[in-house]
């Protein structure tokens, strides 16, 4: 993420695309250490923190292209900041019992779990419950969804494709979405 | 102004599904990703929830290939005109580039469109654009265009079974030497033999017609079949339509296996030889009048010739010139 060193010549720097997204990750990088900053965090715990956030952020299979990123990243970032603080009061002990107990109700109180993406794929049995569930949606709720999962396709392209508005796709999608959910919990 | 009053009336997401779909819209303002932070600040929870969402989505990859004929099904239905001149350019491409090949029917239109072909001994599946299926026997070929209001297909080589894709609005043609098979969405085989051609019917309706479907009187001039019926098509003649209680047998090739009941030994070879490394060849013609029954699976390690040699009353022997030579036991 670091621009390239002045040795490197104009022709190593990055170009177009490429040095466009870095720049935008670079700038959310920013943002985020300030948000962290401004909780009272030191410049270096920030940074520490936001690098922490980055590689959870991918682990968890988030992709920084997609408009949840930010969102995201800043709620990732604030967990493991208070992830720290809490470990940290556990450590010295010096805090009483009020202050732990403030500081547990606050508005980030714990992390949501680290598990490794595998534990959340599903078995060949509950792929072919998944596909029978699809199968089972309303025609458009189904076909919206295909479109949207296997190709790609935006909101915009589906709903033209299908004659409906921007907003009815997106509660198919949702729709689909929470079925898949109910099967999933079964 | 108009996105101002949609997202004034939208209903605020509330759960993690619903932030996930809203995610997916284009253009999602800074005040939208707010209130998605809010959301997930609200509940320890939600962060989870909302990966979770996320990765069970992921983890539908796997189905892509189940769902391929639904989406082709939806591409089809939804063709754009811009889309559709497109396939109609690269049909003309194929074209020009079959134009060395034997024309087998020239009575036919000129071949336009895609060809798909089987190779000896294999039988391939193809899923067409539509949707529909179709499985080729082996060394069987057809060929393929789906840009016009109706869908062409054209029988080249050997046989095909076909699971037509349901669409009133476009139908589904298969030509057959100077013959039309004509179908709104049905299953059925077709087959061409040296002479003459055949189509059953297993399920649906569909009509034999000397008429291209586009022609509005091909279904009313044409033969319609019933499930059961088999038509004999030859090239010139009046099409011959009976019904087979034995439809299991034209079919038995797509359950990879060739089922011959009271049939001369010569019909046998020439059937095997389609799935054959090498060509069959009887030695003794008047052994070629010998009625055989017999069931030979297509599949397996044994290959067919050891089948027959160890099947039928004859034996089998492999010439150095790569044939086989069946002679009487």
């Amino acid at each position: 993420m670091d621009a390239p060193s002045d040795g490197g010549g104009v022709f190593a720097r990055p170009t177009g695309e490429a040095a466009r997204q870095a720049g935008a990750v670079a700038g959310l990088r920013r943002d985020v250490v300030s948000y962290l900053q401004r909780k009272g965090q030191s410049l270096g715990d920030a940074e520490d923190a936001v690098q922490e956030a980055f590689v959870r952020f991918h682990r968890a299979g988030h992709d920084l292209s997609s408009p949840d990123a930010r969102p995201l990243l800043f709620v990732i970032a604030r967990n493991i900041q208070n992830d720290r603080w809490k470990a940290a009061a556990r450590e010295s002990r010096r805090l009483v019992a009020e202050d732990l107990a403030t500081l547990d109700a606050g508005p980030r109180a714990i992390a949501s779990d680290d598990r490794p993406a595998d534990d959340r794929l599903i078995g060949r049995q509950n792929l072919a419950s998944a596909a029978a569930v699809i199968r089972a949606l309303p025609q458009r709720t189904r076909e919206a969804f295909l479109m949207h999962r296997f190709e790609n396709q935006t909101y915009r392209q589906i709903a033209a494709r299908l004659g409906v508005s921007v907003s009815m796709v997106e509660k198919y999608i949702a729709e689909a979405l929470r079925q898949l959910k109910i099967s999933a919990e079964d | 102004m108009i996105d101002r009053l949609t997202a004034l009336f939208a209903r605020r997401p509330e759960t993690a599904e619903d932030w996930l779909a809203r995610m997916g819209r284009p253009g999602v303002s800074p005040r939208e990703q707010d209130r998605f932070a809010a959301w997930l600040e609200a509940d320890p929870g939600n962060l989870d929830r909302y990966e979770s969402a996320k990765a069970l989505s992921a983890a539908l990859e796997p189905l892509r290939g189940v769902f391929e004929t639904d989406l082709a099904r939806i591409r089809w239905r939804r063709r754009e005109p811009a889309l559709s001149r497109r396939l109609l350019l690269s049909g003309g491409l194929v074209a020009a580039a079959a134009v060395g090949g034997a024309l087998m029917w020239p009575y036919l239109s000129a071949p336009a469109g895609r060809l798909y072909e089987s190779a000896p001994g294999r039988i391939s599946e193809v899923v067409l654009d539509d949707g529909s299926r179709v499985t080729l026997d082996a060394g069987s070929a057809i060929r393929v265009s789906l840009d016009d209001k109706v869908r062409r297909v054209t029988l080249e080589r050997g046989a095909a079974y076909f699971e037509v894709a349901h669409d009133a609005g476009h139908p589904f043609q298969v030509g057959l030497m100077d013959r039309r098979v004509i179908v709104t969405g049905t299953r059925f085989v077709t087959a061409l033999k040296n002479e003459s051609a055949e189509v059953a019917l297993l399920e649906g309706r569909v009509v034999v017609s000397a008429r291209d479907a586009s022609d509005a009187r091909a279904l009313t001039d044409g033969m319609a079949l019933a499930p059961g019926d088999e038509a004999l098509i030859r090239p010139g003649e009046p099409v011959v339509r009976h019904s087979r209680k034995d439809l299991d047998i034209a079919t038995a090739w797509r359950k990879r296996r060739l089922i011959f009941r009271d049939v001369p030994l010569s019909e046998v070879v020439a059937a095997a030889s389609r799935y054959s490394d090498r060509p069959l060849t009887i030695a003794d013609p008047r052994l070629g009048a010998l009625r055989v029954t017999a069931i030979l699976p297509l599949d397996g390690d044994q290959s067919l010739i050891d089948r027959i040699d160890a099947l039928l009353p004859v034996t089998v022997e492999r010439t150095a010139d790569g044939r086989a030579l069946v002679r009487a036991e």
